[in-house]
């Protein structure tokens, strides 16, 4: 399967991955990779700046923690950040349906 | 000197910013990179190609560090905003109690109430008490978790 660049949808998938819960880079990662079944190539380091956009934008928060002896930063989303993850979700979801309904009825 | 250490060198040569920030960001890549590691050696490979593998797939350090330093220089802007947005504001809020003040005729002075004979100053008994409990009554600023 043809592996795709994910650029322009790295945010939402980035909330999605916190959805649930506050993880950390490489959990973030992962999660994205496994999820998607390795559609998108991207290389891990993508997903640092994005981090820090949406933390800056107030969309996450972030903090130290200790998991098993070592220091990780794990994220986690913000009130404002579910709020923009359910209105970035509801526009995709539009965008796919618009695309799907033209290729059906083509 | 091992390929991730290479890696985190040719990245912090690179990365703009307060040391902080920049330090941050090293962290969290090293202990991506560990985890990254640890997970193939787990499933196997050996810890070299496990370790080149990770930071293959971490991608261009200098692509990593442009990227990075644009996002950080505008957080530094968006947070030197905000710091402005607040000295305007308490300007203003200041300004205008100043001349509430004035309309109320506030260019008589309050009288001051009388002087409790054997009492102290409530900043002085804080002071005293937390004097005599060995602390500092200012608590220190709050940590910022980073």
């Amino acid at each position: 399967m043809p592996r795709e660049p994910f650029s322009g949808h790295l945010d939402l998938l980035l909330l999605a991955a916190l959805r649930r819960g506050p993880r950390h880079g490489y959990a973030i990662s992962e999660h994205i990779r496994r999820l998607s079944g390795g559609r998108f190539d991207y290389p891990d380091g993508t997903i640092y700046p994005a981090l820090n956009r949406l933390e800056g934008d107030g969309l996450l928060s972030s903090r130290w923690v200790d998991l098993n002896g070592r220091r990780r930063r794990v994220y986690e989303l913000t009130r404002k950040g579910e709020s923009a993850f359910a209105g970035r979700q509801r526009e995709w979801e539009r965008h796919a349906g618009g695309i799907a309904a033209v290729l059906e009825q083509s | 000197m091992s390929r991730r250490e290479e890696f985190l060198d040719q990245l912090a040569a690179r990365l703009a910013g307060s040391d902080r920030a920049r330090e941050r960001l090293l962290d969290e890549v090293s202990g991506h990179l560990t985890d990254a590691i640890e997970a193939a050696t787990d499933l196997g490979v050996g810890e070299s190609e496990a370790e080149c593998t990770a930071v293959e797939q971490f991608g261009d350090p200098a692509e990593l560090a442009t990227s990075w330093n644009t996002t950080q220089a505008r957080r530094q802007r968006a947070g030197q905003r905000r710091a402005a947005l607040i000295v305007v504001t308490t300007a203003a809020v200041t300004g205008v109690l100043a001349v509430t003040q004035h309309a109320r005729g506030g260019s008589k002075e309050t009288p001051t109430p009388p002087a409790r004979h054997g009492g102290h100053a409530p900043e002085a008994g804080y002071t005293r008490w937390h004097a005599h409990q060995g602390r500092s009554p200012h608590r220190p600023p709050p940590g910022r978790g980073s």
